[in-house]
């Protein structure tokens, strides 16, 4: 018999089940006396019985239900990420390479009402964006009234610029080096669920300045102010506008219905010196047919944005002109292959399941940009078509890998953005 | 299949049917009587008492990723198949604990169909609702309350843009899998105002972040505010009263395997009838989520009985057409969340292959969500994920499905449609009408399978029956034959042809003697003969009772483990007196405990095959361990150490494997002092990670060795022998942490075994050879052994070497990164101390007083196998898991990259034993005030091509300011 030092958990347990066995137990027939099936099933428990063993639960069952109480599946779906630190692998301008970085989301905040986002990201080419953000969800008095602040600081020392227009050069590539510190104010009220108009109040600086990349000229070696305007004439800018949205898709990240359509206004006022006031309006739609009960959805999308100074001794600077090209449209053309004052494009893609986990989808893409409105027509346009995959995790878009082919050539795509986020 | 394949198939299907019979019932090993007196039992007997089952959670995202890649539980073994069992002789499932037979038994009127699981405790109208908690987080909102009555209650919605349908989905589905006979709680439908709900006292809200603060009525107003609302302003829901018959939730039950906390639970999951036929019941009412997190076990205590575990279904709102936030995808029911198989044809179809289930017509209606029967196939039908028990389900099992479903008829299946009181009338209709449909898909498919006659019954001297799929006109009458023989019960064999044409019970059947049986066994005409029905009949007292059905198909045959793998000869026997002895007070503490008389080797006899080979291979090993001090003196051997045994744990499917092929003993009080004495056992590292519950680790030389590991009491410790080295880095890639480590029959574990220590047997090889046991990294290599499935964590930036990190993680990662993905060993090599070079020594084995140089050349070449071996991962989190230690006093530290390693910081004193060359003191005591600070550790599980293998710990210091490794350990 067993001394009484103290024993483990689980011999503890076994000699608590044997003291309930001996004080409640109850003969039965032995193995060789078993004559009905009852007793045969009695047997068999009692032989249980005596054999039990605590049940232990796995250590990672509690951390992986950690994530999903702090919110990952719908951080998951809304592209927020989880409650708590997060790992963060977007957010810098394109073509600065991935992101590495880390953030940290509270949505919890005054009762659900603000949620609080800060993060910072680089990449090995030397880009760097810190970010933050709080979105006030609803106001006291005004349950559907919203306002949000964002500021960022990015430095992006990889911004290419080939010239302005539709017939810049492939073999004018430059890079420049783009620093920006920004602030951002928007207050929106929703009308709907699906219909939202607000105002947003914005300020903050550019600089750009030269890179010493080997591989890529540095954007002086070709341009200068006259085909680059603004080049190394560092801004300071404020600005304000309004927006309006309606949102009828059914999840934000790689919808299969309904449809967004949107405008946005800006003005971008220059504080010095007034030369680079600018105004600038976007146009947004995006439609989703779903056919085959949503195997099948055919994506129509088209953009829009026109640049404005208003007076012939003003211009806009080359890094606010309206761009084409890169991982979201013209995507067989590199990243700001285009800039000019306006800008338009369309795209349709076909998509189709795989698996609950994975779509395929073929695409082709048209556009270009004009510096004169007289110029918007659909003769010219540039196209570029291919085929990519889409991850999807609960039911969200959370991964991209797209070829496309122009005559420009091949590029390889590889995005944590579905082509349908929403620009504003 | 050939024809002789097929005869000789369908011989030995005959002769094993009658052994397997014998133990179809239950337990029962073995046996050769087929038939009690007390059979075909309809209820199992009165539960054993569950004393404190524990909780235990699981996680969906775990079981998700478990099921699709691991596939856990015991699969139907090729060839051959094991039969249901938790049936009783005429193939039903026993009432209790799981199942109990309503419908399909005894046709419930449409009143009790419609009432579900229980309408006398709705929730009350006639006073407040006030709510204890509410949740308000991700795609389930979800309010619990306490009624006027006291009665507790779970209360969910329908989204705003589908009003109906999830809710319906519930009330339809919880009806219909009530009356399949599971247990379910009660669901009823109410319709309330927003005043009904008041705040109880403390009442809280769960967070966005997953914690608990006080609720406020706002919070109430802003759940309530997406949901939908009828028009009258008012909320419908579903409210699930929380069973509160004095007891108490113990967490979901697993798919597979047993509870082992659970005296009651004695049929491996994957094997019981009803859970195999849940099947059939799944397909029928598109339960497509089902899965371990939708059951839940109760502890119940029912009138006259003692408190056991009661098994639940529950949460039916993703059922039928609903999707619950939304309609079901249109892929949920026709392919798996993944499957190689379907993602093949559906990229090589380049969107333009559309199985017709992509074509498929659903109404336009929101109540409905994508529930139709045109493109319903019951055999192709799937659920999300893999459910063990659906995997092995055979003919005879889906035909008992088949049979409940078909026990329903239009009517019935209408006014359950109706509790789900649907504002549209098209709404009820269709579902109503896709039931029927599905339900004739069903019968008509299943009962092809197997012959489907029923309802057999004696009526004067002829065997009557009724073919299901003539009466349901799935098939034209047709004619069938009747092979008459006797049957002998005791010998479990049948006996001479005594007629063999018509239903009429021959003269010779009749004659008989009470307490004598005859067996009929009925063919039909133009159907194959390999399906057939074989019915026992036993003469009584009272005349004649059907008390056995048995249903062939063709290519049926059976295996049953237990019978298979039964040894002739008792191994008990051959052991030797001491290790019989040990045994002993084993079996007799068993029969104590038990209330048995059951002799040492017939409990020998009834272990587990692996039960038995791991008591045999680890008390042998004990017995020929001698232990010495250090001048020599003999203390005796091992097996001295172990005053008794308290649980032989063998193969256990789907456990981590720490938790297998090992004996828990008590020791002598001075078996800890003992094995410290002695030179043979060396003090090895803290279980901190493994071997839960017993932190102090001793090593028996190299291996294959014996492992003791000792609770904190000194007295309690689980032993096995480990056949494959736990050094680093050997460990991490030649299986030591899974089960085969400790499993003799695996590989050629037995014959290392014989090495080590002489004259070991390996006694079951000639019984089992078709039996093929694990010799592989199959199942959970620890607690935390799955393929990676997260997202990569991204490579980090490539820092220079020498360049400063002052973050742990960060210089964990970049040394990972730079060792495994970029493969710049140099660059690796700088993060490791001076020191390391002791530990590289020991790992390649040469003399640790070597130059300076050629330990940095070993310690490049260590590095480059390592890597190599590794295999060419692209991310960290290809290559590996991270691994959490249980021991309380490791602090985990919280880090960016957590999902693929874990970082601790250790106790001085127990960080001091890892450094290279240290040996643990053969006293160790931990402190009772330990210091932090100095030694942190990256923990981490390797994976190699996908499949997981040991575990290795990196020591981590600051050494003049900058991180670097000063040891690592392969964790044991």
């Amino acid at each position: 018999m067993h001394d009484p030092a103290p024993l483990s958990r689980a011999s503890r347990w076994v000699w608590a089940v044997t003291l309930v066995m001996l004080v409640c137990g109850r003969s039965i027939a032995s193995a060789q006396d078993v004559t009905t099936r009852a007793e045969e099933i009695e047997r068999e428990r009692r032989q249980k019985q005596v054999t039990l063993w605590p049940e232990r639960e796995d250590p990672l069952v509690a951390r992986a239900n950690g994530l999903l109480d702090r919110g990952l599946g719908e951080g998951i779906q809304s592209g927020a990420g989880n409650n708590g630190w997060q790992v963060v692998l977007s957010g810098t301008r394109a073509n600065q390479g991935q992101a590495f970085g880390i953030g940290y989301r509270r949505s919890d905040l005054l009762r659900d009402t603000l949620t609080a986002r800060a993060a910072v990201a680089g990449t090995l080419a030397g880009a760097l964006v810190v970010s933050g953000e709080a979105e006030l969800n609803r106001l006291r008095r005004s349950p559907d009234t919203f306002v949000t602040l964002y500021a960022k600081y990015e430095r992006s020392p990889r911004m290419e610029f080939y010239g302005l227009g539709r017939d810049s050069s492939v073999d004018d590539r430059t890079r420049y080096l783009l620093n920006t510190l920004s602030g951002e104010v928007r207050a929106g009220y929703r009308f709907t669920r699906n219909l939202n108009v607000g105002v947003e109040f914005l300020g903050g600086g550019a600089h750009t300045g030269p890179t010493s990349g080997q591989d890529v000229p540095s954007i002086e070696t070709i341009f200068d102010a006259t085909t680059a305007p603004g080049l190394f004439d560092d801004t300071t800018f404020l600005g304000y506008g309004g927006f309006a949205g309606y949102d009828t898709r059914d999840v934000p990240r790689g919808p299969r219905s309904g449809g967004f359509y949107g405008i946005n206004f800006t003005r971008y006022v220059d504080l010095t010196g007034g030369r680079y006031t600018n105004r600038q309006l976007e146009l947004e739609g995006q439609h989703f047919l779903p056919y085959f009960n949503a195997t099948r959805v055919v994506a129509l999308f088209a953009r829009a944005r026109f640049a404005y100074t208003g007076r012939d001794d003003r211009v806009i600077p080359f890094y606010l002109l309206p761009k084409l090209g890169g991982n979201f449209d013209l995507r067989g053309f590199g990243p700001y292959r285009f800039h000019d004052n306006n800008a338009f494009m369309a795209a349709v893609e076909h998509r189709w399941y795989v698996f609950s986990g994975l779509e395929m989808a073929l695409f082709v893409d048209a556009g270009k940009t004009v510096s004169d409105k007289g110029e918007i027509h659909l003769s010219g346009l540039n196209y570029s078509g291919g085929v990519g995959f889409r991850a999807r995790v609960n039911d969200a878009v959370v991964l991209r890998f797209d070829v496309a082919r122009s005559r420009e050539g091949l590029r390889w795509i590889w995005s944590m953005s579905d082509i349908s986020r929403r620009r504003f | 299949m050939p024809a002789w394949d097929r005869a000789r198939a369908i011989a030995t299907s005959r002769t094993i049917r009658f052994l397997v019979l014998a133990v179809l019932a239950l337990p029962g090993r073995g046996a050769a009587q087929t038939f009690f007196a007390d059979d075909p039992l309809e209820r199992e007997p009165v539960p054993l008492p569950a004393f404190d089952p524990g909780v235990r959670n699981l996680s969906f995202l775990l079981e998700a990723v478990s099921s699709t890649f691991k596939r856990p539980g015991e699969r139907q073994p090729h060839p051959g198949v094991i039969a249901a069992q938790g049936v009783n002789t005429m193939g039903d499932v026993l009432d209790g604990a799981w199942y109990v037979n309503r419908h399909g038994r005894a046709r419930l009127t449409l009143e009790q169909l419609r009432r579900g699981s229980g309408d006398a405790l709705a929730p009350s109208m006639t006073g407040p609702w006030r709510v204890l908690l509410l949740r308000n987080q991700g795609s389930r909102p979800a309010i619990v309350f306490r009624d006027a009555n006291n009665q507790m209650f779970l209360l969910r919605f329908d989204p705003a843009d589908a009003p109906e349908m999830a809710t319906g989905a519930e009330m339809i589905s919880s009806r219909f899998f009530h009356a399949l006979g599971y247990h379910v709680p009660d669901t009823y439908l109410v319709v309330f105002d927003r005043d009904r709900l008041a705040l109880e006292a403390n009442a809280s809200d769960v967070t966005s972040i997953g914690q608990l603060r006080n609720l406020l009525p706002e919070d109430i107003d802003r759940l309530l505010a997406p949901v939908a609302r009828r028009r009258d302003g008012r909320y419908r829901a579903v409210a699930l009263r929380v069973p509160a018959e004095g007891g108490s939730l113990v967490g979901p039950f697993q798919f597979f395997g047993t509870r082992s906390d659970d005296p009651n639970d004695i049929v491996p999951h994957e094997h019981r009838r009803d859970l195999r036929g849940l099947y059939v019941f799944s397909s029928w009412l598109n339960h497509t989520r089902v899965d371990p997190l939708h059951t839940v076990d109760f502890v119940v205590v029912p009138e006259g009985q003692p408190a056991h575990i009661r098994h639940y279904l529950f949460d039916f709102m993703a059922t039928l057409g609903s999707g619950i936030t939304k309609a079901k995808p249109a892929w949920e029911g026709r392919d798996p969340a993944y499957g190689q198989r379907t993602t093949i044809r559906n990229l090589a179809g380049l969107g333009i292959y559309t199985p017709s289930w992509m074509r498929a017509a659903y109404p336009d209606l929101p109540a409905v969500g994508r529930l139709e029967s045109a493109t319903f196939d019951p055999d192709t039908w799937t659920p999300n994920y893999d459910v063990a028990p659906f995997a092995n389900r055979l003919p005879d099992d889906t035909f008992w499905a088949a049979r409940q479903v078909m026990a329903f008829s239009d009517e019935d299946i209408r006014a359950i449609v109706q509790t789900a009181q649907y504002s549209d009338q098209n709404a009820e209709r269709w579902i109503a009408d896709s039931l029927i449909e599905r339900r004739n898909r069903i019968g008509r498919t299943y009962f092809s399978r197997v012959l489907p006659l029923d309802g057999f019954a004696i009526r004067g001297d002829e065997l009557v029956f009724t073919d299901l799929a003539v009466q349901h006109g799935f098939t034209a009458p047709r004619r069938y034959t009747v092979e008459w023989r006797q049957f002998d019960n005791a010998a479990g064999k049948p006996g001479a042809l005594i007629r063999s044409e018509g239903a009429q019970i021959p003269p010779a059947g009749t004659a008989g003697s009470q307490g004598s049986y005859m067996l009929a066994r009925l063919t039909a005409q133009g159907i194959d003969p390999g399906m057939g029905v074989t019915v026992y009949i036993r003469n009584q007292a009272d005349g004649r009772r059907i008390v056995g059905i048995d249903r062939d198909w063709p290519g049926r045959t059976l295996v049953d483990p237990r019978l298979v793998v039964l040894p002739t000869r008792n191994r008990y026997a051959d052991l030797e007196p001491e290790r019989q002895k040990l045994f002993d007070g084993y079996a007799q503490a068993l029969s104590v405990k038990g209330g048995e008389r059951v002799a040492p080797d017939e409990r020998f006899r009834a272990l587990t095959p692996s039960e038995q080979t791991t008591y045999d291979a680890i008390t042998h090993a004990l017995m020929r361990s001698n232990l010495t001090d250090d001048a020599g003196r003999p203390l005796g051997r091992a097996l001295d150490l172990v005053t008794g045994l308290d649980r032989i744990a063998g193969q256990q499917a789907g456990r981590s494997g720490d938790l297998q092929f090992r004996l828990y003993v008590t020791l002598r009080p001075d078996a800890r002092d003992t094995l410290e004495r002695s030179r043979e056992f060396v003090r090895g590292h803290e279980n901190t990670v493994y071997h839960a519950g017993y932190p102090s680790s001793y090593r028996l030389g190299t291996v294959p060795s014996i492992q003791f590991s000792l609770a904190d009491d000194g007295r309690s410790a689980d032993i096995d022998v480990d056949y494959r080295t736990s050094r680093a880095p050997q460990s991490l890639f030649n299986g030591h942490l899974t089960s085969s480590n400790s499993d003799v029959r695996a590989g050629d574990n037995a014959r290392q075994h014989d090495r080590r220590w002489n004259g070991f047997v390996d006694w079951w090889s000639d019984l089992f050879k078709p039996v093929k046991f694990i010799d592989t990294a199959v199942g959970p290599a620890g607690p935390f052994g799955t393929a990676p499935t997260r997202l990569p964590t991204p490579l980090p930036p490539d820092r220079p070497a020498n360049l400063s990190i002052p973050e742990l993680s960060d210089a964990v990662q970049e040394f990972l990164t730079d060792w495994l993905i970029r493969r710049n060993f140099l660059e690796a090599q700088s993060f490791l101390a001076p020191q390391v070079a002791a530990c590289v020594a020991d790992s390649v084995g040469i003399d640790k007083g070597a130059s300076p140089d050629r330990l940095r050349q070993a310690t490049l070449q260590l590095l480059e196998q390592t890597a190599n071996t590794w295999g060419r991962p692209r991310t960290l989190t290809d290559a590996m898991n991270p691994v959490i230690p249980w021991s309380p006093s490791v602090r985990v530290v919280k880090h960016a990259f957590d999902g693929d390693f874990a970082v601790v910081e250790a106790p001085t004193e127990l960080g001091a034993l890892y450094e290279c060359g240290a040996t643990p003191p053969k006293t160790f005591r931990p402190s009772t005030t330990p210091e932090y600070g100095v030694y942190f550790g990256a923990l981490l599980q390797v994976v190699r091509e996908g499949r997981p293998g040991g575990s290795l710990v990196l020591v981590w210091q600051r050494v003049n300011n900058e991180w670097r490794v000063v040891a690592y350990r392969a964790l044991e």
